[in-house]
C-alpha cells in the first residue's frame, strides 16, 4: 500500500504518490492539483473543502473558513454553523478531503502519509500537524520540512553532482530558508532559518489596507462580506501584478457604488517595503550561520506561491548578483519532495542510492536557575540542550542539581528560542519529577532530550541517586491536545456529513457565480442571477449529463463576467 | 570507542573529499528511524573527521602565509576575500576612538570600508550617538543588499562597537556611547536579540554589548532587551516555587563572569579567531610597518 505525500499548506493543500515514474501530483475531485485549504458548510449543512469553500468565503463569510493554519497547536477556534472548530480540526478535514481525492485516484485505500510543515514550526505546531493527521484518519509516517523537501524535488534531478544550494520558500503564510549541501547522493541540510508568520498572505493584506485607505473605509467597521470581496480582489490585484505593470477592478462599496480601484507595481513594492526587510533576515542568517559567501552557493531555489512576485524575485537577486531558479512549478515543488520522501520511507527501489539528513532548526532547552550569591539564585535563565542546526536525529544530555537540600519535586519547563531569558523563548511544555528527599546534598538529575526524525521532541529525565528514569512526554501546553482529545475528535468529525465527492464540482461553480452575483451590479447581476436559475434548475433534475453540459455552456460567459471585474 | 578513522574505514590523513565519501557510502546502509544510535555514532564520527581536516588545513594554511606575505589587494570590487576583512576588522579594533587609517590608502574602500567610516564619524559627531534617522540611513543602505557585504559590515560593525566600548581591552568603565533609541534601533536590525545563538558570533560578546548599551538608563543588573519578567528568588522563597528548581552544576559567581564566560568561549573557537587576527597584524605590519 503507498505512502502518500501532503503539502499542507496556509493558502493551498497538495497531495501525491511516489511511482516508479517519481513523484506524480493527484488531482481533486475538480480535477486541479491545488485544494485551498479552506473549509466551510454548505447551505444545507455537509462540510464542503477546497474550491467551493474558498468561493463561499465572499458569499458566505460567517460559514466559511481558511488561513488557519497559522493557528495550529494554539486555542484559536471558530465556530461553523453550531459546532466550534480548533485549527487541527479544520487541517483535518481539508486532509480528509484530499484523502478521498488519493484513494478515487489510486483506487485503493490510502492510510499512511508524510505531510509537510514549516521548518519554523515549533514543537507545539508540528504536535497538532500530527493530531490533524490522527483526526482525519492517517498514520502520519513522518513529518518532513517544507525546504527539505524542496531540496528532494530539485535534488533528484542531480544525483552525482556535489553543490550546496538555497532554497527560499515563501508560502502563503509561512517563510523558510534553508541551506542544503549535496553530495554522492546524500542530501543535508546545513541550515534553516525563517519566519513563521510571514508570507503571501501578509502581502495582500497589505494590498486590502491600502485599498480600504483609498475607499476611506475601516476595514474593520465593513461588513464582513464586503470585506471579504475586498480582499479576495485585492488578492487578485496581487497575483495580477506578477505579469503586469499595472492592476485595475471594481468593487461595490457598501452603499451599493461601483468604484474602480487600481495599483500599479511601484506602490505595490513601496507597500510591501516592510515585509521585504522582514524577508531579508532570515536569509541572511542562514548563509551566516552555514559560514558561506555568495561564491561558495551553486543555486538559489524558489519555492512557494509568493516567490511568483517580482518584488521577491528582484529582492533575492540583488541579495545573491544571480537570478534564482525554479525549473519546477513553486506550487508543486514541496508536495513532490514529500512524495519522494514516502518513497525513501517505504524503501522505493528507484530511490536506493539517495539519502537525506535535516537539522533541528532551533534551539530546545530547559529554564535554569543561577547561582548569584551565597544562597541566592536567579531564576529564567535558558539552558540551551540541543543547539539549532544540530543533525537529526539527536540526542544530547545535561546534567543539573536541584536548588535546593531536601526538594522533592522537580518542575523542568521546556522552552525552545535564541534568547537568553526564557521569557523571550517559545514555551513547550513542563515535566515533573519526584526527587528522593535528601537534606544533605543536592540532588544531581540528567535530563536527556532526543529529537526524531519528525522534528518531535521527547525528554527523559534521570535521577543519579535512584538511577530511577522518568520517560515523559510534554504535556500541558495550553494549546496542545491530549491523545484522548484526539481521538474524541476523530470519531466526531468522522461523523460529520461531508458534501458528496462527485457533486463538488457542482457546488462550487454555483459559489462562483454567486461570487460574480456579489460582485456586479444592475443589468449585469440580473443576467448573473438568470444563469444561477438555469443552472439551479437542471441540478433539480440531477441527470449528471445534461448538469455537464450547461455547466460548460454557462462557463465562457462567467468567465466573461470574472475578467471584467478585474483587468 | 570506535575512532573517526575507524568508524569510517579511511586512513587518518585522507582528504575531506575521501571522508564525505565513505560517510555517504555508510549512511546508505543505516536507517535513521530504526537506528537513531548508529546514525547519531557515524554522524559524530563524520563530524570529529571534517573538524579534524579543518584544524589540518588551517595548519597547512598557516605554514603558507608565513612563507609569502602578500600584497593588499587593490580590487575595489565588494567581494574581497575574508583575509582582507579581518584586516578591516583588526584595524577598526586598533584604531578606536581614534582614526581610522583610510587616509593614506591608495585604494578605494570597500563598501563595508565606506560604511564603517560614516560609522566612526557619525560616532565622533556631537550628535551623532542620537541621532536614529543617521543611523539608520547607514543600516538601510541599499549596498548592503548584497549578502557578502553585509555579512562583512555586520562583522566589522561588531567589532567595531566591542571595541569602542572596552570589549577587547576588559575595560568596563567605558559608558555607552549611543543612546538608548540608537542602540534599540541596532539590536533590532541586526536581529541581535533573536538571533543570539547564531554560529557566527558567542552569545557572550552579544550580552556583553546588550548590557552596555541598556543598562545606562535601567537599573536592573541584566538590561537586556527580553528581560521582562526576570526575578530573582532567594534561596528561602523559592523552596516551594514552580520557578528556580535548577542551578547549573558547579556555576560558581566570579568576579568576572563576562571575562570567565569569554574565555571558556575562546577554549573553543578563540584559536581560530586569534590566528585570524594574527594574520591580519602580520599583513598590516607588511603593508603599513615599513613605511612609518
Amino acid at each position: 500500500m503507498s505512502i502518500v505525500g501532503i503539502d499542507l499548506g496556509t493558502t493551498n493543500s497538495l497531495i501525491s504518490v511516489f511511482t516508479d515514474d517519481g513523484p506524480e501530483l493527484i488531482p481533486n475531485a475538480l480535477g486541479d492539483f491545488l485544494t485551498p485549504s479552506a473549509v466551510g458548510l454548505s447551505d444545507n449543512g455537509e462540510v464542503l473543502v477546497g474550491q467551493a469553500a474558498k468561493n463561499r468565503l465572499v458569499t458566505h463569510p460567517q460559514l466559511t473558513q481558511s488561513r488557519f493554519k497559522r493557528y495550529m497547536g494554539t486555542n484559536w477556534g471558530q465556530k461553523l454553523g453550531r459546532k466550534h472548530y480548533r485549527a487541527e480540526d479544520l487541517s483535518a478535514l481539508v486532509l480528509a478531503s484530499l484523502k478521498a481525492d488519493a484513494e478515487a485516484h489510486l483506487g485503493a485505500p490510502v492510510e499512511r502519509a508524510i505531510i509537510s510543515v514549516p521548518a519554523y514550526f515549533n514543537d507545539v505546531q508540528r504536535k497538532a500537524t500530527l493530531a490533524a493527521g490522527q483526526i482525519a484518519g492517517l498514520k502520519v509516517e513522518r513529518l518532513i520540512n517544507e525546504p527539505t523537501a524542496a531540496a528532494l524535488a530539485y535534488g533528484l534531478n542531480d544525483k552525482e553532482g556535489e553543490s550546496t544550494f538555497l532554497v527560499i520558500d515563501l508560502g502563503g503564510g509561512t517563510f523558510d530558508v534553508s541551506i542544503l549541501e549535496m553530495f554522492d547522493g546524500v542530501m543535508e541540510v546545513r541550515a534553516s532559518a525563517g519566519d513563521a508568520f510571514l508570507g503571501g498572505e501578509d502581502f495582500t493584506d497589505v494590498v486590502t489596507k491600502h485599498f480600504a485607505e483609498k475607499l476611506d473605509v475601516n476595514l474593520d467597521k465593513m461588513s464582513v462580506k464586503k470585506a471579504a470581496m475586498l480582499r479576495d480582489l485585492a488578492d487578485q490585484a496581487k497575483a495580477k501584478l506578477s505579469s503586469e505593470h499595472e492592476v485595475s477592478f471594481k468593487f461595490i462599496d457598501d452603499k451599493s457604488n461601483e468604484q474602480t480601484l487600481s495599483l500599479t507595481r511601484n506602490k505595490f513594492e513601496e507597500l510591501t517595503e516592510g515585509l521585504l526587510k522582514k524577508l531579508r533576515h532570515p536569509i541572511q542568517r542562514a548563509v551566516m550561520d552555514a559560514g558561506l559567501r555568495a561564491e561558495n552557493i551553486d543555486q538559489v531555489v524558489l519555492v512557494g506561491g509568493a516567490t511568483r512576485m517580482p518584488v521577491v524575485r528582484s529582492l533575492i537577486a540583488r541579495m545573491f548578483k544571480t537570478f534564482p531558479v525554479h525549473n519546477i512549478n513553486p506550487d508543486h515543488v514541496i508536495v513532490m519532495g514529500a512524495a519522494v520522501q514516502a518513497g525513501l520511507v517505504s524503501r522505493h527501489s528507484a530511490l536506493d542510492d539517495i539519502v537525506m539528513t535535516d537539522v533541528c532548526p532551533f534551539t530546545l532547552g530547559t529554564e535554569m536557575s543561577i547561582e548569584i550569591g551565597r544562597d541566592q539564585y536567579e531564576s529564567g535563565h535558558f539552558q540551551p540542550v540541543i543547539e539549532r542546526n544540530t543533525v537529526i536525529p539527536v540526542s544530547r544530555s545535561v546534567r543539573n542539581s536541584t536548588v535546593h537540600k531536601g526538594q522533592t519535586q522537580l518542575n523542568l519547563l521546556i522552552y525552545q528560542g535564541e534568547a537568553p531569558r526564557v521569557s523571550s523563548n517559545v514555551f513547550l511544555g513542563q515535566v515533573n519529577v519526584p526527587i528522593p528527599k535528601n537534606t544533605k546534598e543536592h540532588e544531581v538529575v540528567d535530563i536527556r532530550f532526543t529529537y526524531d526524525v519528525s522534528g518531535v521532541l521527547e525528554v527523559l529525565v534521570k535521577v543519579l541517586s535512584t538511577d530511577k528514569v522518568s520517560r515523559l512526554v510534554i504535556e500541558g501546553n495550553p494549546g496542545a491536545l491530549s491523545k484522548t482529545e484526539i481521538d474524541a475528535r476523530f470519531k466526531e468529525l468522522d461523523k460529520l456529513k461531508v458534501h458528496p465527492r462527485d457533486e463538488v464540482v457542482n457546488v462550487a461553480f454555483m459559489a462562483r457565480l454567486a461570487k460574480a452575483y456579489e460582485n456586479h451590479l444592475g443589468e449585469m447581476r440580473q443576467e448573473i442571477q438568470h444563469m444561477i436559475t438555469v443552472f439551479e434548475a437542471v441540478l433539480a433534475r440531477q441527470n449528471k449529463h445534461e448538469i455537464s453540459e450547461v455547466r460548460e455552456e454557462i462557463e465562457p460567459h462567467l468567465k466573461a463576467f470574472e475578467d471584467r471585474n478585474i483587468f | 570507542m570506535a575512532t573517526w578513522w575507524d568508524m569510517l574505514e579511511v586512513a587518518r590523513d585522507v582528504d575531506l573529499r575521501a571522508v564525505k565519501r565513505a560517510y555517504a557510502a555508510k549512511l546508505k546502509s543505516i536507517r535513521q528511524d530504526e537506528d537513531p544510535k548508529g546514525f547519531m555514532a557515524l554522524r559524530a564520527a563524520y563530524d570529529e573527521a571534517r573538524e579534524h581536516i579543518r584544524y589540518r588545513e588551517m595548519e597547512t594554511e598557516d605554514t603558507v602565509v608565513r612563507q609569502e606575505p602578500f600584497e593588499r589587494d587593490t580590487d575595489t570590487s565588494h567581494d574581497s576575500t575574508s583575509i582582507q576583512d579581518n584586516i578591516a576588522d583588526s584595524e577598526w579594533k586598533m584604531q578606536g576612538q581614534d582614526e581610522l587609517i583610510i587616509a593614506d590608502m591608495v585604494y578605494t574602500p570597500t563598501i563595508v570600508e565606506q560604511l564603517m567610516n560614516e560609522v566612526h564619524a557619525l560616532i565622533r559627531s556631537p550628535w551623532g550617538a542620537g541621532r536614529v534617522d543617521s543611523w539608520a540611513a547607514i543600516l538601510d543602505d541599499e549596498r548592503l543588499d548584497d549578502i557578502d557585504a553585509y555579512s562583512d559590515f555586520e562583522n566589522a560593525f561588531l567589532n567595531y562597537m566591542l571595541n569602542i566600548h572596552g570589549f577587547f581591552d576588559e575595560d568596563t568603565n567605558v559608558e555607552s556611547k549611543l543612546n538608548l533609541a540608537v542602540a534599540h534601533l541596532i539590536f533590532e536590525r541586526f536581529g541581535w536579540q533573536s538571533n543570539r545563538n547564531s554560529v557566527h558570533f558567542n552569545p557572550v560578546v552579544y550580552d556583553w554589548l546588550a548590557d552596555k548599551f541598556f543598562q545606562q538608563n535601567e537599573d536592573t543588573p541584566h538590561g537586556d532587551l527580553d528581560e521582562i519578567d526576570g526575578e530573582t528568588d532567594s534561596g528561602a522563597n523559592a523552596k516551594n516555587s514552580s520557578h528556580s528548581q535548577f542551578n547549573q552544576r558547579g556555576q560558581k559567581k566570579k568576579p568576572n563572569p563576562k571575562t570567565e564566560k569569554f574565555f571558556k568561549w575562546f577554549d573553543g573557537n578563540g584559536v581560530f579567531y586569534l590566528f585570524l587576527t594574527m594574520i591580519a597584524l602580520m599583513v598590516l605590519y607588511y603593508t603599513f610597518g615599513s613605511n612609518s
